[in-house]
């Protein structure tokens, strides 16, 4: 009886673990496709601006100032914000993403840029 | 004063009040302290300020957690039901207690801070303690800071994965653990 019950238990634990394993390898896996994503599109040598890129990635590729891609984003540039996706900056601030990834492909090769 | 243009004193300070809990992001500040890096000096610097911040943080939480063992643990045996679990969760974690210090700095990220705590609370051996926590450390400061200094700018696209990957590591062997004990009972 006592065993029976540790069967029922360990076979328990043993699907919750293992539906987690899956659904964590899965995301893992999600994780790593979009970065080789990334990583391709890099290499391409494509100069348009996605919504995934960082303020840092735009100014080192795109050579586009700091303060000009902070102007269209209506927000202070700090440490984090330097780092994190345009998709996400636009997330927390209400932007519209669209627009704004347009607005900052507009201003590529623009003179004082 | 803007931190951020005192780059080195913000590092430190972030390393500091981690170790307490305090969520200021502190695997995306040393991954981007390490795609900052453009020489290998650079690179030991960054490792060597950060190591040295999250450890005096790392010592402060245990002192801060031991200061208040007695009112804390006073509290807690006012309920006979605790007495025997605390206890036995004591006697486990002085058993075990160094496999979770030494993981809990690079592998199991987000349980330092609680872990500083109760190594703290239950007077957990000093000398132990330092040495799992510092060698875990200067894992999780090295690995993590290389990362960015590998993968430069690209390195927030891998972020996500990063953070997870371990618990996934984890999760599998979590799962060989289950599988054998139930193969014990069949």
């Amino acid at each position: 009886m006592k065993d029976k019950r540790k069967v029922i238990f360990w076979s328990l634990l043993l699907i919750i673990i293992v539906l987690l394993t899956i659904l964590f390898t899965a995301r893992t896996i999600q994780n790593y496709e979009t970065w080789k994503q990334h990583k391709d599109y890099l290499k391409s040598g494509n100069k348009t601006i996605e919504d995934w890129m960082t303020v840092n990635l735009i100014v080192n590729r795109n050579n586009i100032p700091k303060e000009l891609i902070y102007n269209e984003l209506g927000i202070n540039s700090s440490f984090t914000n330097d780092r994190k996706h345009i998709s996400k900056l636009c997330q927390e601030n209400n932007l519209n993403c669209t627009q704004i990834v347009a607005r900052l492909n507009s201003l590529e090769g623009k003179p004082g840029t | 004063m803007d931190l951020a243009s005192n780059l080195p004193l913000f590092y430190v300070i972030i390393a500091l009040l981690s170790p307490f809990g305090i969520p200021l992001g502190a695997t995306f500040v040393i991954i981007a302290a390490g795609s900052l890096s453009v020489t290998f000096e650079n690179y030991f610097f960054i490792v060597s300020l950060i190591f040295f911040g999250l450890i005096v943080g790392d010592i402060a939480a245990y002192f801060t957690a031991s200061h208040f063992e007695k009112a804390f643990t006073e509290k807690l045996l006012q309920y006979k039901k605790i007495e025997n679990k605390y206890e036995s969760g004591k006697a486990l974690f002085n058993k075990y207690g160094v496999w979770g210090i030494f993981l809990s700095r690079f592998v199991l990220l987000g349980l330092g801070a609680p872990l500083n705590y109760i190594s703290g609370f239950t007077k957990y051996s000093f000398r132990k303690f330092l040495t799992y926590s510092a060698s875990g450390e200067l894992l999780y400061v090295s690995i993590y800071a290389y990362i960015g200094f590998v993968f430069k700018d690209s390195w927030v696209s891998l972020f996500d994965m990063i953070i997870e990957f371990p618990y996934v590591i984890l999760l599998i062997l979590l799962a060989v653990f289950a599988f054998y004990q139930l193969k014990r009972y069949l």
